[in-house]
């Protein structure tokens, strides 16, 4: 789970975090496939936590589970301590959250201000409060001029960006946004992120975003919960996936007059465990220590080389995420069909195989 | 229940549909055809051009088919103005039912399988409204356009009977207890079984269009009912307006309550 059972212990200690979503053991089945299994995840709040995961992997699911909207099959979970699979607690629970689904889903014939108060009005917010709200929300996301436009005229950065105003139209104390930029272009993809950067700023709201952007985990989330098959891989702030999984530390060496004895002398530096030649002039190390890298330069020069250029190479995310769960990613979830079409089913997964303490499940 | 979200949801179809010509069309068109069309040409013409009206057919059969304590009544009016009278005043009034039942089938299906097709539903259903908040307000949004485009049909209608009427016999046919209690129970319980039907129908569907093709089995009554009095088989007198209304308004309920009963947010979002 994001925070394992050490995790929830911390949910008692004194000064933690409020937890916002509790789930235990939470599975969900589409016919015979599996799309959540026996999903754990505890989020406090205020955390910005990233799900990730390929398409089918139970992000969507996840989401709609939690968003009462669809019913889990087995396990538990509550928000704000409200048991999900109690009804009158479900209406509670929905009043408090906000949600970006996948599909923005507005209404194209009426105004960006016609959506957003008519959908304020479903919370019971009061006429005055409500005009005032949907004003700071549409100058929030930068449609105050688009106010009295009709949506169906927006292109589809502006239609998320909308999306988003609706999703906090209630003030909601915890928000999914379900892959809030998918299909936009860079410019409107970075526009998103300075938005929901805001967001997560203001303090008091909690996260929880889908995506398949890696280096949009990398930014904006403070926790990422990698998932494949409806089951936590790992979860953690991603400096410490990166640190903890994101492979051997590497480095990048351009040097002039590269020959072999110079290869083999950075081969017995000390600290240094792989070496591989990937061009004329240029060496890939592993480095086992901090010294690993000067150590390398200094024998590399004492061969004869010159160095033109010595770098060290974090592991990224990507890295993280491609060790973890990209290894098949292609066709998860899409074998699936129906489910993954309704937004969240996967693959057939195997039998539930809990982890131990945190970090990485496999 | 809460009202204020009932209305809401209320408003904001009703918003939407007036918006889209689509759903225009049907709550314009038909009423139109029906209450000025259709007259003008089946009575407003052979009066003009003093060509009796039992000289068609059909009206001949229409007419000999008139129940002995209808032709009673009508003996007591100028002999001119008896076959004028007979057609205006019963054989027109199951094309009433057509307005409600075709506009609010369209607009049921739009609000419904149309919020599918559109995927307008899931964020709608993330709010607190509760289901039979949202299906209420719905069904009552597609019962406006319906209602109102009937309602305005049967004063439109009625004003130019009256104008033809008293042009040529000096005679206000309309309205009667007939007419005005099918605008007051029938046309509603006609409205609403058409939107029960589309709620339930739409349920299944993954189309507006799909939905309105199997809801459109709502005009059958009518059509068999203008079929009947044809053959002199029914007759719309009051007692058949009452009776009509109560079978309308009993499917209706018992559409709404099977609708209510096996209405699944999870389903209308995993199977759109």
């Amino acid at each position: 789970m994001a925070e394992n059972a050490g995790g929830m212990d911390q949910a008692a200690a004194p000064g933690a975090r409020a937890p916002v979503i509790e789930a235990q053991g939470l599975v969900r089945h589409y016919g015979n496939v599996v799309a959540l299994a026996g999903l754990d995840l505890l989020v406090r709040r205020g955390e910005v936590v990233g799900l990730l995961g390929h398409n089918g992997a139970g992000k969507t699911t996840l989401v709609r589970v939690l968003g009462c909207l669809l019913a889990a099959g087995a396990g538990t979970a509550a928000l704000f301590g409200l048991p999900i699979a109690d009804p009158r607690a479900r209406v509670e629970i929905r009043r408090r959250i906000g949600v970006l689904p996948q599909d923005p889903g507005l209404y194209d014939r009426l105004t960006a201000e016609e959506n957003l108060a008519s959908h304020g009005r479903l919370y019971g917010l009061a006429d005055a409060h409500l005009a005032r709200r949907v004003g700071e929300l549409l100058e929030l996301v930068g449609l105050s001029g688009e106010r009295r436009r009709r949506v169906g005229t927006f292109s589809g950065g502006m239609k998320k960006r909308l999306a988003i105003a609706r999703a906090l139209v209630n003030d909601p104390g915890l928000v999914f946004l379900d892959e809030p930029t998918t299909g936009l272009d860079p410019a409107a993809t970075h526009a998103m992120h300075e938005h929901i950067a805001a967001l997560a700023a203001r303090g008091g709201c909690t996260i929880v975003l889908c995506t398949h952007n890696l280096a949009e985990a990398e930014r904006l989330c403070s926790r990422v919960v990698i998932l494949e098959r409806g089951r936590e891989v790992a979860s953690g702030p991603p400096a410490e996936l990166e640190r903890r999984f994101g492979g051997a530390r590497r480095a990048e060496i351009d040097a002039r007059a590269l020959d072999a004895p110079a290869v083999e002398a950075v081969r017995g530096a000390a600290g240094i465990s792989a070496v591989r030649v990937v061009g004329p002039n240029q060496l890939e190390l592993d480095l086992g220590g901090d010294g690993a890298l000067p150590a390398a330069v200094a024998a590399l020069v004492a061969a004869g080389a010159e160095v033109t250029r010595a770098v060290e190479v974090r592991p990224t995310l990507e890295d993280v995420y491609l060790r973890l769960a990209g290894g098949d990613a292609a066709g998860v979830g899409d074998a699936a069909g129906g489910p993954d079409t309704a937004g969240g089913g996967d693959a057939a997964g195997g039998p539930d195989t809990p982890g131990g303490g945190g970090g990485a499940r496999k | 229940m809460n009202w204020r979200t009932v209305l809401t949801v209320c408003g904001r179809d009703l918003r939407d549909a007036a918006r889209n010509p689509g759903a225009l069309v049907p709550a314009v068109v038909v009423p139109l055809v029906v209450t000025m069309a259709l007259p003008l040409a089946i009575i407003y013409l052979p009066v003009l051009t003093r060509v009796p009206l039992t000289t068609f057919n059909w009206v001949a059969i229409f007419y000999a088919h008139i129940p002995p304590a209808v032709r009673a009544q009508l003996s007591a009016l100028p002999a001119e103005a008896v076959e004028f009278y007979a057609l205006a005043v019963y054989f027109f009034l199951p094309f009433f039912m057509l307005i409600p039942a075709a506009a609010s089938t369209v607009a049921a299906a739009d609000s419904f399988a149309g919020e599918k097709e559109r995927r307008t539903l899931e964020a709608l259903f993330y709010t607190p409204a509760t289901d039979g908040e949202l299906l209420f307000g719905k069904a009552l949004a597609a019962l406006v356009p319906g209602l109102a485009a009937a309602w305005a049909g049967l004063a439109a209608y009625t004003a130019l009977i009256d104008v033809i009427g008293w042009s040529r016999y000096r005679l206000l046919p309309l309205p009667n207890v007939t007419w005005l209690l099918a605008g007051a129970v029938l046309l509603p319980a006609m409205a609403a079984l058409a939107v029960a039907l589309t709620v339930v129908v739409s349920a299944r569907a993954k189309t507006s269009r799909g939905a309105q093709q199997v809801a459109g089995v709502v005009v059958v009554p009518a059509v068999a009912l203008l079929v009947m009095q044809s053959l002199g088989v029914a007759y719309m007198g009051w007692g058949m307006v009452l009776l009509l209304s109560a079978l309308a308004a009993a499917g209706a309920w018992l559409l709404l309550v099977l609708a209510t009963r096996t209405f699944r947010r999870e389903n209308a979002v995993l199977y759109s």
